[in-house]
């Protein structure tokens, strides 16, 4: 296989939801209703396509023993195998939580409803379906990277699309406010960032994260990194300034402290589908990214940038959790809630894997954890943001405590939907949210570390501040008072996705290790970057693909 | 059938929920919930019942070998079901990557880890188990499991059944069944967890599908306040329970109860500060579930549920959980001189004081929910005792109590299904005749309630009460505070066929008369419904207060049958195999086999006499004073009004509890608002504004939230990378 070839073969997931992008683009724009109706269908089957495609691959094209086969890119590296399928699925029931989106607004009906000449200047259904998988793509590239400027790219490959979907899919002036905030902020952020990707460029000389078949035999950042570890000398300043200003930059996407305060504004302005995209793709893409980051320095992470982090990690659940408490508007504490969550995931961040020794099961890696974390937060948050997304008072979305006031005496099934998945974002057994905050805070507290230990203390009285606002939230729900001005959007796509992301909670809450997923977990979370690809002739050269698997070990260096 | 197939047992009716679940969807479909959750209760009958007895220890002549002494690796089988928690924990192997064959190699091997131990397990030789923590679907089944299960799903599938006949019609069909299934899924993975998280787990479900089914009539205002109640008071018991859990863990390094039993018993065991805590954090759990004093004050309340829950949860499983968990854990509970002491001096105090309040309530459900109370006491005051025989009697009181209650508790049903909803025992009389069914069945459970000679609960009974005795009459080290404890149980033997027979007498016999209640059974449905048996049985107009008490329906008295005979019969039965699966249990591994008093006194036959003659004495007096001379119980009354009034209002318990917890709680909870308005909201308010401010102060003109934002960001991002900076220096 040619080196492009395998490269190519790396990102086949993302190619697909390319394809389906541009497909829904042009559609979009199509005379005919029918095939313009049809794009969330595109999007849909790009996205099965994805999930289900590796794996009828596999199926048909068994690896040979000792080889691991390639998949349409899934291979590329268990990390990015995980997250890809994570982020297909997940994707796949945000799709069925906002496919109606474009349908309500106003300009939509009134060309549906008045049947004049279509205009394409008039509708935005095949952009937000097209945009939607763009940022998916960016997510799942995020994933894969492994070099700085691939990251940058699929960073922004996924934010950018996001600023267009937020201001297309709500008019309010809120909406058009709240993209103001991201875009500019989202600028800085990324301003801030790619200083620091050039200051790594600086300190190490190369942009490569991880070696890969591609550049074999070449230095990357994590070769030199090594070295100078294995030499004894201090990292230089340089980078470790670098490394500080691309955490903090990346921190903007999983709404860390200091970056978060465009969160709740923003969340707030979105439609509500549109917010729980908002908080799982750009987080996800987030996460992976700073896995890959701090993958080259590998755990424990050096004392200037673990304090950094340890910092970030205890400002941001505190203050996402404070200031969820003081929240009028359910979305909003839903919001700030998200800013606490990632607060919880920086400290499987900080644990990462040192914890980890040769023949440990699966879960003692705080990557695993952020890895599971994903899923059981993506899952509860869709669910959240998808009841409330059902719900409209006048005509205008709900989300104040009222507007949820009693919802289970009216949609009892619903409010079981709401109920499920806050039990599981404040993390009460059996739900998945009770394992992931196991699987998150376990390997930080078995690190032994004094501040570590202190950090997850922390991170439990978070947790139980964040329990009395999740509470209030069912408390209302279940002994307030009904109000007749609030009622059911006939949304049952939108209420199936939320039933089938809170089943999924209950699901992998408690068969999380039954399912396998444990397993997959241990391969994704071994070593971040580490490439699976091998070549197809394996045969005369065994040797070869020795070296490979071991080249993100501390000894190979760039030999 | 082979032991490993019981890890289906809870899994079969979480199925039966889940589809409960979706049949509630349309209220047509709603008729098939009963036979499904009928059908998978029973189902997880038949496994329980066909598969665990082959995981037993047996000696050489099939019988269950007795526990003594023996490691809980080898009384029990652990089956694993699925991993759940997984973290860390796992066995060290030497270098070649064997496991250690010798003792020598297991203690160098131990040597090379932090903080390992050495776990001897049966066949296999040693491990070298390095800490973490493990807590998986896994299920412990010994003897003590299938006791327990033999209860919870025996028992759960006649009270199904009875459930069918009794809820139909109403609007919830369903959803009641669903949350039975989820509430046999919760028992039968708590009685059947081998390790402490996963026992939580279940003891904090069963307590779920108990609120769930408390409030089930949500639109009524005391069922609510009900189920706010008993969540409120078993939280107490609650986090006792989690921290004693911790406690545990932190002492042993694992949660996996056969475990810590084995270590717990080992003779190299040397108890520290932790041992002698532990039993009482978890007893405070097992008192709030149990319904002990001081937190017994829910379960009275929570009759507020219909009545088959109040039998099946109040009254048959759930509530003797507290009496499950003190036996399975009985090793610990003797770690800790006190422990047991205070769980039989509770459980006396709550068996005497419960009865006294029984004795004047007039709400039938409510006499029975006292009595469950009381009778929790005897059993919480056997498993109190560190003699076999109490052990014993407490286990096997759990067994005879779960009949002939669900009974109690289920022909009260009929009366309340037959009345309209009329449980005033002063308002009902004579309905002998106008259901004769219901009247017999009640009479075989008030037998069995008041040990009458040769009923079940008589034998059980008994052995409580001449395990008390031999361990307060022992002829080394006597301790006398257990003669109180067991004249304090004779005494409460006394009252016990007094109040049972007092509501029977009155209900049943004397002259007819009624009242018929205002609460109509179902609603508009029912009379649509074409049912057979009973057609006849329900009058055309069924919301008029003129008809007639009427007998239940065959659905609802084929269940009550059995459990009649079990009520009346268990005792003879069920004596010796009960006896030898608790002495195969872990519960007895380290309370020795011989009789603490000489073999010259014969204890059992004295108690057995005397217990029979105050059982008749107690149902002579009721019969006097309300049955064949009710005027003379009335004068009776009147002249004892004081003490009465005292009993009739449950010692104002409730009353204190508003005043010395409730209240200065609401004036705290007051005080925290004031401080969180002003103070958090203060700051929270500074939070929100200091962006704006900096906003204001960089461009004055204008809105300044974005530019704000944007300085804020950066200044947190200079004062974190100024933090790299110094920390690299």
């Amino acid at each position: 296989m040619t080196l492009m070839g395998e490269k190519l073969a790396t990102i086949g997931p993302e190619m697909v939801l390319s394809v389906g992008a541009l497909l829904c683009l042009f559609l979009g724009l199509a005379r005919s209703a029918r095939v313009r109706h049809a794009t969330p269908l595109i999007a849909g089957v790009s996205l099965v396509l994805c999930i289900v495609g590796p794996m009828a691959w596999s199926a048909a094209r068994p690896a040979a023993p000792g080889e691991i086969a390639l998949v349409l890119g899934l291979a590329a590296t268990p990390m990015a195998a995980f997250l890809k399928i994570t982020i297909a699925s997940i994707g796949l029931l945000l799709l069925l939580v906002s496919y109606r989106t474009p349908d309500q607004l106003p300009q939509n009906i009134e060309i549906e409803r008045s049947g004049a000449a279509f205009d394409p200047g008039q509708t935005t259904r095949g952009e937000f379906f097209a945009f939607f998988l763009m940022s998916l793509a960016g997510a799942m590239l995020c994933a894969g990277a492994d070099g700085l400027v691939w990251l940058f790219l699929a960073l922004e490959l996924t934010s950018l699309p996001t600023y267009i979907m937020l201001v297309t899919t709500r008019q309010s002036t809120l909406a058009r406010e709240a993209t103001v905030k991201y875009f500019f902020l989202g600028a800085l952020a990324v301003a801030m960032f790619l200083y620091g990707f050039t200051l790594i460029y600086g300190a190490t000389g190369v942009t490569q994260l991880y070696t890969t078949p591609v550049t074999e035999g070449l230095a990357t950042v994590q070769s030199v990194v090594a070295e100078w570890r294995q030499e004894g000398q201090p990292l230089p300043l340089m980078l470790l300034v670098g490394m500080g200003l691309a955490i903090l930059g990346i921190s903007f996407k999983i709404a860390a402290v200091p970056m978060h305060l465009y969160t709740a504004d923003v969340y707030q302005g979105a439609t509500t589908p549109m917010t729980a995209f908002l908080a799982f793709v750009p987080k996800t893409a987030g996460f992976a990214s700073l896995v890959l980051l701090l993958g080259t320095l590998g755990w424990p992470l050096p004392e200037p940038i673990a304090a950094m982090l340890w910092i970030m990690a205890v400002l941001t659940m505190t203050v996402g959790n404070v200031l969820g408490l003081m929240q009028t508007s359910v979305k909003r504490a839903l919001a700030y809630s998200s800013i606490a969550h990632s607060g919880y995931m920086l400290v499987g961040l900080l644990a990462g894997s040192a914890a980890m020794e040769a023949g440990q099961p699966v879960v003692a890696s705080g990557i695993a954890g952020i890895l599971f974390y994903l899923v059981a937060y993506g899952v509860a948050n869709l669910a959240s943001f998808g009841v409330l997304g059902c719900l409209k008072r006048q005509g205008e979305e709900a989300e104040t405590y009222q507007d949820i006031s009693g919802l289970h005496h009216r949609h009892p099934w619903l409010a079981a939907i709401m109920l499920i998945s806050l039990l599981s974002l404040i993390g009460l057994p059996p739900l998945v949210g009770f394992l992931g905050k196991i699987y998150l805070f376990a390997p930080a507290f078995f690190t032994g570390e004094p501040a570590m230990i202190w950090l997850v203390v922390i991170a439990l009285i978070n947790s139980a501040i964040s329990a009395v606002y999740y509470l209030r939230i069912a408390a209302a729900i279940y002994f307030g008072q009904p109000s007749e001005e609030v009622e059911r959007d006939e949304q049952t796509a939108r209420m199936t996705g939320s039933g089938i992301a809170a089943t999924a909670a209950v699901v992998l809450g408690l068969g999380a290790g039954a399912l396998g997923l444990t397993d997959m977990l241990a391969k994704a979370a071994d070593q971040p970057g580490k490439v699976l690809i091998q070549p197809a002739d394996t045969d005369g050269d065994e040797a070869a693909s020795e070296d490979r698997s071991n080249i993100p070990s501390a000894t190979a260096g760039r030999n | 059938m082979d032991v490993s197939m019981v890890k289906w047992i809870p899994w079969i009716s979480l199925l039966s929920a889940a589809i409960c679940g979706v049949l509630c969807f349309r209220r047509a479909w709603g008729v098939w919930a009963a036979p499904v959750t009928i059908t998978a209760i029973a189902a997880s009958f038949v496994v329980a019942m066909l598969a665990a007895p082959s995981g037993l220890l047996r000696d050489d002549d099939g019988r269950i070998a007795d526990a003594l002494g023996k490691s809980p690796h080898d009384i029990g089988q652990t089956v694993k079901a699925i991993d759940w928690i997984n973290l860390n924990e796992r066995d060290a192997l030497m270098d070649d990557g064997s496991p250690p064959a010798t003792l020598e190699e297991a203690r160098g091997l131990a040597d090379q880890h932090q903080s390992a131990r050495i776990i001897e397990s049966g066949e296999a030789g040693y491990s070298v188990r390095v800490p973490g923590l493990s807590a998986n679907f896994s299920y412990y089944i010994d003897p003590l499991t299938l006791l327990m299960l033999f209860v919870v799903c025996g028992i759960g599938s006649l009270v199904a059944i009875y459930g069918a006949g009794y809820m139909k019609g109403d609007k919830g069909y369903a959803r009641f069944f669903a949350a039975v299934s989820i509430f046999i899924f919760a028992m039968t993975s708590m009685v059947m967890g081998d390790n402490l998280v996963l026992l939580f787990l279940g003891w904090e479900m069963v307590g779920l599908a108990s609120y769930l089914l408390i409030g089930y009539y949500f639109k009524k205002p005391s069922a609510a306040a009900a189920a706010r109640k008993a969540f409120i008071v078993n939280r107490i018991g609650d986090l006792g329970f989690a921290l004693g859990i911790f406690l545990t863990y932190m002492r042993y390094d694992t949660v996996v109860i056969s475990e810590v039993l084995a270590m717990a018993t080992s003779p190299e065991h040397v108890a520290d500060w932790r041992d002698y805590w532990i039993p009482f954090l978890l007893m405070l759990g097992a008192l709030g579930k149990s319904a002990q004093i001081p937190l017994y004050v829910w379960l009275p309340d929570a009759m507020e549920g219909p009545t088959p829950v109040s039998a099946l949860i109040h009254a048959a499983t759930m509530v003797t959980s507290g009496v499950y968990m003190i036996a399975r854990l009985h090793p610990l509970f003797e770690n800790s001189p006190y422990a047991l002491p205070t769980v039989a001096t509770i459980g006396g105090v709550t068996a005497f004081f419960a009865a006294t309040i029984a004795t004047s309530q007039f709400d039938l459900k409510k006499i029975y929910a006292y009595s469950t109370v009381s009778q929790l006491g005897y059993m919480f005051l056997g498993v109190g005792m560190g003699v076999r025989y109490a052990i014993f009697g407490g286990l096997f009181h759990l067994l005879t109590h779960a009949f002939f209650k669900a009974l109690l508790f289920l022909t009260s049903g009929n009366v309340m299904h037959g009345t309209h909803g009329q449980l005033d025992i002063r308002k009902l009389s004579g309905l002998r005749h106008l259901m004769p069914f219901t009247c017999w069945l009640m009479l075989a459970g008030c037998l069995s309630l008041a040990a009458f000679p040769l009923t079940a609960g008589f034998f059980s009974k008994d052995a409580i009460l001449v395990g008390v005795f031999e361990q307060g009459l022992a002829e080394t080290d006597p301790n006398r505070w257990y003669v109180v404890l067991g004249v304090l149980g004779l005494v409460t033997a006394f009252l016990t066929p007094f109040y049972a027979f007092r509501a029977w007498f009155r209900v049943f016999m004397g002259p007819e008369k009624y009242e018929m209640g205002t609460e109509a059974h179902g609603d508009e449905e029912e009379h649509a419904h074409p049912s057979g048996a009973d057609s006849h049985l329900i009058d055309e107009d069924h919301h008029a207060h003129d008809d007639k008490p009427h007998e239940a329906s065959w659905l609802m008295l084929a269940p009550l049958f059995v459990l009649a005979l079990g009520a009346l019969f268990v005792g003879i039965i069920g004596y010796k195999p009960v006896k030898e699966l608790v002495e195969g249990s872990t519960a007895v591994i380290s309370t020795g086999k011989e009789s603490l008093i000489s073999a010259d006194l014969n204890l059992t036959l004295i108690i057995q006499i005397a217990s029979g003659i105050i059982a008749t004495l107690g149902i002579l007096t009721a019969a006097y004073f309300h049955w064949l001379n009710r005027q003379a119980g009335q004068n009776l009354a009147d002249r004892l009004a004081g003490p009465i009034r005292v009993l009739e209002n449950k010692y104002w318990v409730d009353e204190i509890y508003d005043l010395a917890i409730v209240k200065p709680l609401r004036l705290l909870g007051w005080i925290f608002q004031l401080v969180d308005t002003l103070l958090v909201g203060g700051l929270v308010k500074l939070f929100g504004w200091l962006p704006r401010l900096l906003g204001q102060l960089a461009r004055p003109s204008q809105s300044g939230v974005l530019h704000g934002y944007g300085l804020s960001m950066l200044a947190g991002v200079a004062l974190l990378v100024l933090l790299i900076l110094l920390a690299a220096r």
